[in-house]
């Protein structure tokens, strides 16, 4: 349902999304193609999220420094401090305002613009 | 399995009460024979009417009212005791015909009266356990056990330890109700323990007891229960009763598969269930006979029994205590093949099932409500307990050392100085005893208060997160859905109320969330400077609007309010919020005023309505977790009843307190009282020529932002727009200083090049340079774009860096412009 959610949100601005229902799945389509930014819902089977921010960041190439926004239920007190400890660049609760996604992914368009380029 | 015998035990409660009615208090001093008369005559009365209760209520509620006539003869205490025992009768006796419209508002006004009578009462208790009947009777479980643990606690007070178990019974069979037969069970158990006394008490213990062990599956303990129950029974000489028990063991036989000791049992039943008003007592005789019969897989005698135990019932009418009848006839009916017959039963079966399961899970949630604000109580008790246990430690440390001082005060006088000490001593070590007992006694009373907290907070903690999923789905689809440009009028309103609904839900879903981090000491407050003025009118906009849908005055008066302080700006809105929200919730004509003031070195803030008012007794309440002024108001006007719960523990958290006055019909006043530490107004932001703006042309909210981001550290403010029209727009307003166009927004339109020359030439009038963001143009293109009229072209793709240098810092703009026009 979320990827749904998401995805429905892309589309009104015009992104594009590639989805992956766990966090191998996502890994291995990181691995094989190139992708803007990456979103992590931390409700998944199989690998949590957090470990698979560690295992994005954890790479050797250009990749391991994707973007990456956390989306979560969760409303643990410190989760949001592990989840930038472990490497994320934004975490947002849900229910996610639309806006608050494209502000998010916009300005870390902009970070990554930064060192690199915008095209 | 439904619990059939739910409501007669309750019948036989409320004779279980009756049977032991207060009689009147002392007559009052005054000429004695007049008020003795009447006192005689009203206690005959009363007796009258108690004595036709059991058989013929109608005739009992007469007899009652002509009791209150004769009450309203008397004087002072004696007076109010007599009309509200009188009307407590009225109430009683309307039950038993199943009017609660006339029970409610006669009990209602019993309560009301004794309450004013002086210390509680037996009385007291009683009308709180009618109370409590009435509320089960239309599922308002909440207000049930509120009520009965009132009467419980003023039972346990004045030492009246039958009606104590009666109380706890009626909890018992509350959760029985909800289908949580542990809780049930414990309840009996504790009734058990205080009270023995009373047959037909112990008769209803053990009987609904059987019955929650039954459902648990421990048969065996249930059986025996039963027993238990037909004993006495049998001894109060109650074929009724004795039917009842008698139908409950065959069943629990027929469940075990005791086919033999069914079929005796179920002989047993017949023998008892004789005479008139036994009908529905052998009509569910012939349905365990049935059942027998169809377990021995006699298939004809079951069709014959099952049917005559329907015979003088129609089906589509039928409520509880069949239900399990309708179930065994299916499935008999399933079994011959007569599959109409089977499908009236099943249809009866769904529409039973569906009342059952409404109110099961609403009496479940109600009790799960109840239970933590039961545990608030207990909290609170535990706490008041804990404090003054640590008062008795101090007082009994103290104590042991004043005696100890005595004794080695008085020296000289041997025998003295003996004997205190000895005394001393003695009394030290008791002391030391008493205190080391409290301490243990302290230690296991905060583990309780630890335990009953922690499982509040994960309960509070677990429901806002798992009801955020879901939630995330709708508001996620229904922002989806507003942004689509081509939605009908009508299609927006209705996706739009959705979407409001949403945003309430989140919000309430947040409260609760805030409730348990406050609860666990998570809150963090922040001491920053904010604009007070700013912070209040905002929210105050917000409000605003909707004031003036609702045809209610709004007043802000901001006059006298410190403009700079320090404190926590997000939580100072949310306080705020969540007053004005109240204030206009219940508000229906008049104003709402927003104030603020400095008073002192304190700083007020002030929400006031003109509403329905709260009464002083209240004042308190409406301040705990999940409380409202009552349950009407729930229901009235909706919410949790946390707002204000919330605003006082912030207030609280940033060293303050939030406080009420008010007036019933006049309005209330709501007073956030905070300290008021000035603070220095941050320097005013510089950069941006003189508030002119950036305008950025992008239709991709994502790419917006980030451009934002990008451009942030010169740009000042910056403005947006998504088409060529608001462009123009936006131009000819004259706020806009430069425009930096994005090329997809371009690309995707049909005439690329008229859309930028329209730009161009707006912003040529408005003497504003435009820049445009293009994909590697080659030479060609690069003129064919400047042709259109736009200033600068930016090649991309290009770093932020990069992107800031050649907007503002480079002359490399003007340089071209020069160049161009000279050329």
């Amino acid at each position: 349902m979320n990827r749904r959610v998401v995805g429905d949100m892309l589309d009104v601005a015009g992104a594009t999304m590639t989805g992956a229902e766990s966090a191998e799945l996502g890994l291995k389509l990181i691995d094989e193609n190139e992708y803007a930014i990456v979103l992590i819902d931390l409700r998944m089977p199989g690998m949590d999220g957090i470990t698979a921010i560690r295992h994005i960041r954890a790479r050797h190439d250009a990749k391991a420094g994707l973007p990456i926004i956390v989306v979560t239920a969760d409303t643990a007190v410190d989760l949001r401090e592990r989840c930038i400890e472990q490497g994320a660049d934004e975490v947002l609760f849900k229910p996610v305002a639309m806006d608050a996604l494209f502000d998010a992914m916009g300005r870390m368009l902009a970070k990554a613009a930064g060192d690199g380029m915008i095209g | 399995m439904r619990l059939i015998d739910l409501t007669a035990p309750l019948t036989m409660l409320f004779g279980l009460t009756l049977a032991t009615a207060p009689v009147i208090a002392q007559p009052a001093p005054k000429p004695a024979l007049s008020t003795a008369q009447v006192g005689t005559r009203f206690d005959a009365a009363i007796a009258d009417a108690k004595a036709v209760m059991m058989l013929d209520p109608v005739s009992a509620i007469a007899r009652a009212r002509d009791a209150e006539r004769v009450a309203r003869g008397l004087e002072g205490r004696p007076r109010m005791i007599g009309i509200a025992t009188a009307q407590w009768l009225q109430g009683e006796a309307y039950l038993r015909i199943n009017d609660a419209a006339h029970a409610a508002p006669l009990i209602e006004r019993a309560i009301r009266i004794v309450a004013k009578a002086g210390p509680p009462t037996k009385l007291n208790g009683d009308l709180l356990l009618s109370r409590g009947g009435l509320h089960t009777a239309t599922a308002n479980v909440a207000s049930a056990l509120d009520d009965y643990q009132q009467a419980h606690n003023i039972f346990r007070d004045i030492g009246e330890t039958r009606s104590r178990a009666l109380a706890l019974l009626s909890i018992a069979l509350l959760y029985q109700e909800a289908e949580d037969y542990q809780n049930a069970l414990k309840y009996y158990d504790q009734a058990l323990d205080i009270y023995r006394g009373d047959p037909q008490v112990l008769y209803t213990i053990y009987n609904n007891r059987a019955n929650a062990l039954k459902e648990l599956g421990r048969l065996g303990p249930a059986e025996t229960q039963f027993r238990k129950a037909l004993e006495l029974a049998r001894e109060l000489k109650s074929p009724a009763m004795e039917a009842r028990v008698l139908s409950n063991i065959a069943r629990g036989q027929l469940l075990a598969g005791q086919l033999a000791a069914a079929d005796r049992t179920i002989s047993q039943g017949f023998a008892v269930a004789n005479g008139p008003g036994a009908e529905v007592a052998r009509d569910q005789f012939w349905v365990l006979a049935a059942n027998l019969a169809f377990r021995k897989n006699d298939l004809n005698e079951a069709v014959k029994l099952i049917t005559r135990s329907f015979s003088k019932v129609d089906p589509n009418n039928t409520t509880l205590e069949l239900r399990e009848g309708h179930k065994i006839a299916y499935e008999i009916f399933r079994k011959a093949g007569d599959d109409a017959q089977a499908l009236v039963h099943l249809e009866a079966l769904k529409r039973l099932d569906d009342q059952t399961s409404r109110l099961a899970s609403s009496a479940n949630t109600s009790l799960v409500a109840a239970r933590f604000d039961f545990a608030n109580q207990k909290t609170r008790i535990a706490q008041l307990k804990a404090t003054e246990l640590q008062r008795n430690i101090d007082f009994e440390r103290a104590q042991a050392r004043t005696r100890q001082s005595i004794a080695l005060g008085l020296s000289g006088i041997v025998v003295v100085i003996v004997g205190m000490l000895a005394f001393g001593i003695v009394t030290l070590r008791r002391s030391r005893n008493q205190v080391r007992a409290a301490n243990i006694d302290l230690a296991a009373t905060n583990d309780a208060l630890g335990k009953a907290l922690a499982a509040k907070t994960e309960f509070l903690a677990t429901t806002s997160h798992e009801i955020r999923t879901p939630l995330n789905g709708i508001l996620g689809m229904t922002q989806v859905m507003l942004a689509d440009a081509t939605l009908t009028e009508r299609l927006r309103d209705r996706i739009g109320v959705v979407h409001g609904a949403g945003i309430t839900m989140r919000a309430l879903v947040d409260d609760i969330l805030d409730v348990a981090k406050m609860e666990t000491g998570n809150m963090t407050i922040e001491q920053i400077p904010l604009d007070l003025k700013a912070t209040l009118g905002d929210v105050a906009r917000l409000w605003q609007e909707q004031a003036k849908i609702k045809g209610i005055g709004f007043v802000l008066d901001l006059e006298q309010s410190p403009a700079w302080i320090e404190g926590d700006a997000a939580r100072l809105r949310q306080i705020v919020f969540n007053l004005l929200s109240n204030a206009l919730k219940f508000t229906e004509r008049g104003t709402v005023a927003l104030r603020a003031t400095a008073v002192g070195d304190r700083l007020a803030i002030t929400v006031s309505d003109s509403g329905i008012g709260i009464p002083e007794e209240k004042y308190d309440l409406i301040f705990e977790s999940f409380r409202q002024v009552d349950a009407g108001t729930t229901r009235k006007f909706g919410g949790t009843g946390l707002g204000l719960a919330i605003c006082r523990n912030l207030a609280q958290a940033m060293g303050g307190d939030v406080r009420v006055a008010s007036e019933i019909g006049v309005g209330s006043s709501f007073i956030i009282d905070l300290p008021l530490i000035p603070a220095i107004a941050p320097e005013a932001e510089a950069e941006g020529a003189a508030g002119k703006a950036l305008l950025i042309v992008d239709r991709s909210p994502i790419t917006r932002s980030m451009l934002r981001a990008m451009v942030e550290a010169r740009a000042g403010i910056v403005l947006f727009a998504a088409s060529v029209e608001e462009t123009v727009e936006k131009l000819q307003s004259g706020q806009v200083e430069r425009v930096l166009i994005d090329d997809a927004t371009i690309k995707a339109l049909p005439d690329r090049l008229a859309a930028l020359a329209t730009i161009a030439t707006a912003a040529r009038s408005a003497n504003v340079t435009t820049s445009l963001l293009w994909a590697a143009p080659d030479e060609s293109e690069h003129a064919g774009l400047r042709a259109t009229g736009i200033t600068q072209v930016i090649a991309k793709p290009i770093g932020g860096a990069a992107l800031i240098d050649k907007l503002y810092i480079s002359d490399s703009v003007f340089a071209e412009h020069l160049v161009s026009h000279a050329a």
